[in-house]
Parts: C-alpha cells; structure tokens; sequence
C-alpha cells in the first residue's frame, strides 16, 4: 500500500476512465501525487494544508489567488509548483503600464518574410505567475481573465488555444492600495480558490534557514515530478470522483443558503457550486476516496466561498463557518 | 437559523409580545382562558416541532414547512371551536377566532426564519394584533405590554432600515448612528404612542373595528358567545342572565311574578307542622285614643327569620319539578360553589331553630371611591394579613326573591350597589344578617361583594365556651366522635367527617310528629334527613362540645347549575339550603358545611400545609409498606446512577441482534446508527451540521470512518477495505468505549 492508502484510481488513458480499475499507470499516478505533494512542502515548509489546497486546485482545472503579505512564500509556491509540474512558467509582475498585449501577446510584421508574425505572450504557458495582480488595468485583468475562464486568447479575430494544464497564480498585497485596481467581485469567480500563506511556525522556520545554508534551492535540483500529459491525467482521474444524490442536494442547500442571507450581498453562483464540487472531487480524490463525503465539503469550503461571497460580515472566515453549521449535514437520514 | 440574529430576536420578540398579549387581553372576558393558553401552547409547539425537524432543507419538507404547516395551524383555532362548542358548550367569538387565526399565521412565518420577508410579515401581523387587542381592553398590564411592543417596534424598524440604508453611503465614508438624537427621539415617540393609546381607546373593538371584522357585535349575526353591543344575541337583549346586562325591567317575565320569599322557597318543598302548643290569646278593650295603629307591621313572610321550625310535613301540592318552569329567584356570577346567606338561627328548642335578638350589629362603614368608581360598604374589620386570604369577587343579582335582607355570601368583607352613597342604606338585621332598610331589595338590583377566603389552616382555633344544658345522650355522642382527638378544628372536623359519612341526606324524610328532639331522633333513630336536620344536629354537637355555633339559612350556590353560555349559576327555591357556623376566635364565623352532597368554598391550600400533608402521607405510606418501597427505591436509584451505562448496554445488544444480517453496507449504517444514538446517551452527540469526519467520537477509528463514509456515500463503489478488515471495524466502533460529556 503506498501513502495514499487504499486509493482506487482511474487508468490515466481510454476514453471513459473507470475509477475502480487497478493498471500499473494508476499505481504511476499515485506515485506522482505522493511526489508532487512532497515537492511543494519541500519548497513551502509548515504549511501543508495550503499545499493541500493548491493541490486540489490544481487538479481541479482551477485558479489560484494567493492574497498575502510580502514575503511569505508567494512567489516560491508559484516557482515550485511550476518546476514540479514540469511544463512551461511563466511570470508577469502587474504594473499599471502593462497593456493586454503584453499578457497575451501581439502580431508583429516580420520584415523579411513580409507576413505578420504571432509573438505570444506569457499566457502561452502551463503555470502562469501573475504578481500582484491588482496593480495592472482592468483592462489587462480583463485579458488575462478570458484566458483563465475559457483557456484561449483572441488576437486580431484569432483565437489561439492554450495549453490543457494552463494553470495561474495570481497574488495580491492586501495591505499597500495606492495605485491598485482592486479586483471586480464578478472578476474574482474567475478564481477557484484564495488562499493566505501566513507566517511559518517556528520550527519550519529554523528548517528553512538550515537548508538556506546548504547551497542552491532545492528546486534547482531536483527534476520535475510530473509532465503535462500525466498531470492532465491525474486531472481527469480527480474530476470523475462520485458525487453522490446526497451529497449534491447538501451542495445545492448550501449554496441556497448563501443566497438567502440577508447579510449576503452576492452569493454563490452557478459557476461556483461547480467549481465547490470540482474542488471536493479534488480533495477526495487527493484524501484516496473514489467518492465525495460531506467532510470534503467542509474542507474546501473556506477557501472556496472566501473568494465569492460579498457581505455585510467583518470576517468572512467566521461567516461561513457559521453558514456551515446552519444546514444539518446529511448521513443516515 | 435566520441570517441577521438581532433582527430575528427582535422579530421573535415582537411576535411573542402580540401572542401573551392576545392570551392577557381577551383573560377577563373568557369562560376558560386555560384554553386559549393551552391553544397558544399547542401551536408554538407545532410550530417548533415542525420547524425543527425539517432544518434539513429537502424539497419534501420545504413543500411540508410551506404548505402544511401554515395549513394545520390556521385551521386549528377553528378545528379547536368547533370542537368546543360541539363538546363542553363553550367557545370564542368571530373576532376572537380571527385574532387566533392571525396569530398562528405570525408564527407560522417566525417559522420561516431564513427568509426576512417571513419575518417582515410577522411583524407586520403582530402589529395588527397588538392593535386589534388594545381595542379589545386596555388594563395596566396591557399598557405596559403596549409600551414594550413599542419600544420592541422601534428598534426593530431601526434594525430593519438602518443596514439596507448604510449601504447606499459610499464605500470608505464611516457613517454612525447618531445615538444621543435617536435615543431621544425614540422615548419621545414612545411617549407619544402611550399617551395616544389610552386617548384611541374610546370604543370597543366590535364598533371599531366594524367593516374590518367579522364582529360578532353590531351585525346582523347573532351568536350566543358575542361580547358586547348591538344584535349581540338573545340572552344580551334579555338582560335576565347576564348580572351586568342592562335589560327592560317591566317586561311581562317580572311583572307576572309573584316574588317568592325565603319563607316560600322553603314552604314550596315542605311546610311546617303548626306547633301543638296551644297559644292563650286574650283580647284586652283599649279607647281608640290609646291604640296604635302599626302601618309598619311585617307580614308573616318577612318575619321568617325569628322561628323555622324543624318539624315539618311534605307539601301535598308539590309537583315534580320538571313540571315546573322553575323562575330563578337570584343569579350568582363567582365562583361555585357558594352559600349565600339570609338568615341565621342561634337557638335550639329541640322542635326548632330560633333566632335571638341578642346578635351584635355589623360594624358597616363606607369606603371611599376605588379605580372603578364603586364605594365599597366594609363588613367587618380583618384581623388576618392579607397574605393568609384568598380574595374573590363576585356578584349577585337580586332577580325574583322578596326580601329586605341581602343574600351574602360567605366570608365577605365588602358589599357594593350600583348608586350606592349612604350607608343608611342598610341595616343589620336581628340576627345580625345584613339587610337593607326598604321593604324588599328591588328587583335586579345588582351586589358585587368582596370576600376574603381565609385559609383553614391558619385559621384561629374556635372558642371553647361553657357548655349549655343538653340532653346528656346527645353530649355522649359527641365525646364519643370525639374520642382522642384534640380540641380546636379537629374535634369540628371529626364531628362534620363523622355527620357526611355516617348519615343520609334525603330531603323528603321528615322529623316525627311527636313530642320528642327532633335531633335526637335523626342522629339515633333515622340517620336520613334534609338538610336542616345537619345543620342542627352539626350546631348542637359542637355546642355541647363547648364551640360557638349558630345555624344559617340561605341559599347554596350549586355548580351543577351553572351555565357555560350565559357564564351564570340561576339560584331557585330549590336551592334553599342551611349550614353552619363556627365562631373563631379572632369574632369571625365560619362557615362550615356538614350536610353530604355539599361543598364548602375554602381558600385554596397553602404550600407549606400541602408539603406538610404529603409529607405526613408519605411517611404513613413509607411507615406501613417499609420493604417494598426500599426496594422500589433502591431500584429506581440504581437506574439513575447507571442510566447511561444501562441504555448503552442495550444500544450494544441491539447493534449485536441487527448487525448479524445483511451485507457490509448495512452492517456499516446499522453500526453507524448505534454509535449516534450510544454518542446521545453520553452526552457526545454529533451536531447535525457536523460531518462525520468532524464528529469527535469517531476520532481514532480512521478505517470505521472509511467504511461509514463508503456505506453512505459511495454508492456503487467498491469498499474500501476487505471484508474481514471492515467488519472488524465496524465491531470496534460499536463496542467502543464512550466517557459521558461531563456538561
């Protein structure tokens, strides 16, 4: 039995993945999540539940906005993540003088052949940072949102596709708002999930100064733990977890519940009780479980409605754990 | 849950304030109002049972929360008076049905908690109500009610407008309630509405309200239960059964009476033997300037008082009395049951009860002018603190009786009449009853009286006085009840005890026409007689016993009669009646009933004396039957100590009977369910909001947890663990050990 238990996973080829059948490249694929898991602690220390969390998002076909003060790890996540994931990374630091074509990319004539050429962009990437993404125009939020939603980019009457696994990181300082576009609420349902990093506890701190005695950073050493066609794979194998009748009728009576709060300006959308339960399939799925329970529900709860939700509540934290207690969970019943 | 707490506080509060105060206002015109409060009782708890089991929002219960609940309890006022009517007689008017119905839908949308439209309705409703009753009544405690409901009101607008309106200020501006300003402007807007709410109320609710209502009052509809006004049903009209109706007074009914007196209520059942004595007239001649004549002399009627014989025969014109339409002579509105008293007799002959002209006058005083406007006559001064009385109010209306005296009940303090302004106006009579000083009290005058019940146990003890000459056989019978008992209420108790126990009440059995007591008689020879024959008996038992004890006549108050509709008990010649009085110590008599059949009006109980008399009950019980209420004890103690671990006991046995059939998914649930239920009887149960996974009970039991999750979730999944391996799980979950929550 490897570390994730007695995981039942589907193959990671064939048309209708069976999530019960045992193969050597389910086994494979254990294997990589085992890795991957390891690898993002090994970049961020003491903080495995985020790495949890970006973990589910990832598999999720998710985004990710880290909103965090400045050096807590941002950037390192998003670099380790990228490097394990073994594909392409990108990186954007958001100004206001950035323009949509210089996230997307631009025609450019091409003297010598007489033709305009495609120059692309930071987007044409399988993880892409975008640092401090409130700092850039909403006009150049808003290209850069069409390509987290619908994965491609139009230029000049062009759509061009981008990679499968196209993957973004945005971040954002909470506490520095001069010269910030703060993001638009409808915008920020673009985002599958925020999370904080916060401060390391003491003993991962000393760990990390031990380490940063030893020479480079690891992640120059160690080779990528996955490729692109194996993390769409593990991808594809998240998103067909069971979700059960029960299960999904709490979802919906949750995401009602959220609705009819009076202190709720803007609940939660269609868009998002999806994406809620492509993060649960995620979890369960990163938990070894064929199926979702309502404990993965709860898991990603936060993370998930944090971005969403819009209120009259000091901390939305407390709200939606106070949300959570209001509607009974469904087991025997 | 609702989303905003304050403002679903604020809500309930309002809600509860219009649901007490429907129940306080509609208290004093109510035949039983611990109907209307056990009807408020039953629907809240509808309401919060329904509401409760389905917090778990499915369609099936949204559709029962919307639909049915509303459904059941709007119809439940009306399902409820239906049945009342229908059953005991009694019911509520139109309006009063109406303001119930309302209620139920106010706590029907309380229900609706997530919604803050439900909740604005039910404001909006208990407003209506709060309205509705404070047409209804306006006493202090519904002001003071009506004020709180404004303050409550207040505020809650102010929840309701003020965060909808902070939202429309721009983002970053800091605005703040200006409180010192809205706090003056909320007491003075409270103010106003107390001030105005007396002002408003200067009709009733069926005039006030007309056109908006269904009033039972000034329409065409004529209903029985009406309260007030115009068309208001027959008995209204009549003015004959109401004692604060106002009625013609020259209507056929009372110009055709004849106004029976006490002398004929008793004369209607049996007339008395003319005593055999024979009486020497002699006629002495006076000059016409030395003789009076008496304009004033009483007729034989009004002289009943001074002699009743005992002695009697029945009447040999007496018809069967559902013969008769039997006109009632007074109507009594109080409590039941009542002696009402005219007459009293001190002395005893052995042929008849006699009364002397020795007895001390009322000490009568008038009152100054209470709240209502009534003067209020004093009877008597009282010597007990008012903590050791039972006050009750009462009244009765003189409707076809001829008699100057004043049927008073027992134990009143205070008399009061309609224009009431001397106390001239009336007069103790010879034997110290109260009268008035007119030839007989006019028809459909109105009593109201005041009387303070005192508590028979901390009642002085009577007086022992020297004993009178009496036969010595009935002296013997006397110590003979009275064997071992000591003096003071118990020896007039056992006497009483001994009277309605051993002996017969049977009106038709008359004392013999021969020489001889007539006491004696009944008490050796026929133990069967009318009332009266009690009465003294009971009097000349006690006197010989050395207690003060007079003999009263009147008329006895009888439950049975009393009517559910007109919320009246008639009083007819049938209930003429004779009773006893004690004299206590402190001058007060007391009024004790020794004939069997009926019942004395005592004040109720006291804590303290109830304890000590169960606790005296208990330790005869426990004195008599040691062994098995130690063991009845022992037993009982031992389940409550081990309650938990008897009930935890028995969830593993059950979980041991079902979980020996059926596959590892129904083994798992079966498991599950026993786990929840042992979890209860410790005090650790899982929070219905509670994942599994979150549940502290199942902490440590990982592969349990894989296999419950599996059972109920993962439908058509395989398990997540072997057979043998989930089974032994599933055994170590139920048979784990739970420690009890020590909250």
């Amino acid at each position: 039995m490897n570390a994730l238990g007695s995981h039942r996973l589907p193959p990671l080829n064939g048309s209708a993945p069976n999530p019960f059948d045992s193969s050597p490249e389910r086994d494979a694929g254990l294997d990589a999540v085992v890795y991957l898991r390891a690898a993002l602690n090994a970049c961020l220390r003491g903080k495995q539940d985020v790495v949890e969390m970006v973990l589910a998002c990832l598999l999720s076909r998710g985004h990710l906005l880290l909103e965090d003060l400045p050096g807590l790890g941002k950037t390192t996540l998003a670099k380790g993540l990228a490097h394990a994931v073994g594909g392409q990374f990108s990186r954007i630091q958001c100004t206001p003088d950035l323009t949509p074509s210089d996230v997307t990319g631009f025609n450019i004539f091409n003297q010598s052949t007489r033709e305009f050429e495609f120059k692309e962009g930071p987007v044409f990437t399988d993880v892409l940072l975008a640092d401090e993404i409130n700092r850039a125009t909403p006009r150049t939020q808003s290209a850069l949102f069409e390509a987290m939603s619908e994965r491609q980019v139009t230029i000049d009457r062009a759509t061009r596709q981008l990679p499968e696994t196209f993957f973004v990181i945005a971040t954002q300082n909470p506490v520095e708002s001069h010269g910030a576009y703060p993001l638009p609420e409808a915008q920020l349902d673009r985002f599958a999930v925020k999370l904080s990093i916060g401060y390391p506890d003491r003993q991962s701190e000393l760990d990390m100064l031990k380490a940063d005695t030893r020479g480079p950073s690891p992640l120059a050493c160690n080779p990528a733990v996955v490729d692109p066609i194996q993390l769409a794979a593990l991808q594809s194998w998240a998103l067909s977890t069971i979700v059960g009748d029960k299960v999904r009728r709490y979802l919906v009576d949750l995401a009602e519940a959220t609705r009819s709060h009076s202190q709720v300006l803007l609940g939660l959308s269609p868009r998002g009780l999806l994406t809620w339960q492509r993060m649960a399939q995620a979890r369960a799925f990163l938990q070894g479980r064929a199926f979702v329970t309502p404990d993965d529900i709860h898991d990603v709860a936060l993370p998930v409605l944090r971005v969403r939700l819009v209120g009259d509540f000091a901390d939305a934290d407390t709200f939606i754990r106070d949300l959570l207690t209001q509607i009974a969970t469904p087991v025997l019943n | 849950m609702p989303t905003n707490r304050t403002f679903y506080r604020l809500t309930l509060l309002l809600v509860a304030l219009a649901a007490t105060l429907v129940q306080v206002s509609l208290y004093d015109r109510q035949p039983a109002p611990t109907s209307g409060w056990l009807l408020l009782a039953c629907s809240a708890a509808i309401v919060s049972l329904v509401h409760r089991k389905t917090a778990a929002v499915s369609d099936a219960n949204e559709l029962r929360r919307a639909v049915v609940l509303p459904l059941l309890l709007i119809a439940l006022p009306l399902v409820w008076d239906v049945a009342t009517r229908w059953l005991l007689g009694i019911g509520d008017p139109y309006e009063v049905q109406l303001a119930y119905v309302l209620r139920n839908l106010m706590l029907t949308l309380v229900a609706r908690a997530r919604e803050d439209r439900a909740l604005n309705y039910a404001a909006f409703a208990s407003f209506f109500l709060v309205l509705f009753c404070s047409l209804w009544t306006l006493r202090p405690v519904t002001i003071a009610m009506l004020g709180a409901y404004a303050l409550a009101g207040l505020w809650w607008l102010m929840e309701r407008c003020w965060k909808p309106l902070n939202r429309h200020f721009a983002a970053g501006s800091e605005v703040r309630l200006p409180m010192r300003p809205a706090s003056l402007a909320l007491a003075l807007v409270a103010l106003v509405l107390l001030a105005a709410t007396p002002l408003a109320n200067t009709k009733g609710v069926t005039t006030a309200l007309r056109g908006f209502l269904p009033s039972s009052g000034g329409t065409s509809l004529s209903d029985p239960l009406a309260h007030g006004g115009v068309g208001d049903g027959e008995q209204m009209v009549a003015a004959k059964d109401h004692a604060s109706s106002f009625g013609p007074m020259e209507c056929e009914l009372y110009l055709e009476s004849e106004m029976p007196s006490l002398y004929d209520a008793f004369n209607e059942s049996s007339e008395s033997v003319p005593d055999k004595k024979k009486r020497l007239r002699r006629a002495i001649p006076l000059a016409p300037g030395q003789s009076q004549f008496n304009h004033q002399k009483r007729g034989l009627t009004q002289q009943a008082s001074r002699e009743f014989s005992a002695v009697r025969q029945t009447s040999p014109r007496q018809m069967a009395v559902s013969d008769v339409p039997s006109a009632a002579l007074l109507l009594w509105s109080g409590r039941t049951p009542m002696h009402l008293a005219l007459e009293a007799y001190d002395q005893w002959d052995g042929r008849s009860l006699r009364s002397s002209s020795a007895a001390a006058p009322l000490e009568i005083s008038l009152k100054e002018a209470d709240a209502e406007g009534n003067r209020w006559l004093q009877l008597q001064e009282q010597s007990l603190a008012s903590a050791e009385r039972y006050s009750i109010d009462s009244q009765v209306r003189v409707v076809n009786l001829r008699t100057d005296r004043i049927p008073t009940p027992t134990a009143a303090t205070a008399v009061t009449m309609d224009g009431l302004h001397t106390a001239a106006m009336f007069r103790t009579a010879e034997d110290g009853s109260l009268g008035m000083d007119v030839e007989h009290v006019p028809q459909l005058t109105i009593f109201r009286f005041r009387s303070l019940l005192r508590d028979r146990s901390v009642a002085p003890v009577p007086r022992r006085t020297a004993e009178r000459a009496l036969p010595s056989n009935l002296q013997s019978i006397a110590a003979a009840w009275t064997t071992d008992i000591p003096e003071g209420w118990r020896q007039v108790d056992a006497v009483v005890e001994r009277l309605r126990r051993d002996y017969v009440h049977d009106p038709g059995a008359m004392a013999p026409d021969s020489d001889g007591d007539a006491v004696e008689h009944f008490l050796k020879v026929s133990r069967r007689g009318p009332d009266y024959l009690f009465a003294a008996s009971a009097a000349v038992l006690m006197r010989s016993l050395g207690y003060e004890t007079r003999v009263r006549s009147g008329f006895y108050v009888n439950p049975k009669n009393y009517d559910r509709i007109s919320r009246l008990t008639p009083i007819t010649a049938a209930d003429a009646h004779f009773w006893v009085e004690v004299l206590a110590t402190d001058g007060e008599w007391i009024a004790i009933e020794p004939t069997p059949g009926f019942e004395m009006l005592y004040a109720p109980e006291s804590v303290l004396s109830w304890l000590t008399r169960k606790a005296n009950e208990a330790y005869r019980h426990i004195a008599e039957n040691p062994w098995p209420v130690a063991a009845t004890v022992s037993l009982l103690a031992v389940a409550i100590v081990l309650r938990r671990r008897m009930l935890d006991t028995l969830l593993v046995v059950m979980w041991f009977a079902r979980s020996q059939s059926g596959d590892l998914r129904r083994r798992a649930r079966v498991t599950l369910w026993t786990l929840e239920w042992r979890a209860w009887a410790n005090g650790r149960y899982r929070p219905a909001h509670a994942p599994l996974g979150r549940w502290d009970a199942l902490t440590g039991h990982a592969d349990f947890l894989a296999v419950a999750s599996w059972a109920i979730y993962g439908e058509g999944t395989p398990a997540p663990l072997p057979a043998d391996a989930a089974h032994a799980a599933c055994r170590r979950a139920a048979l784990i050990t739970l420690r009890p929550n020590p909250s």
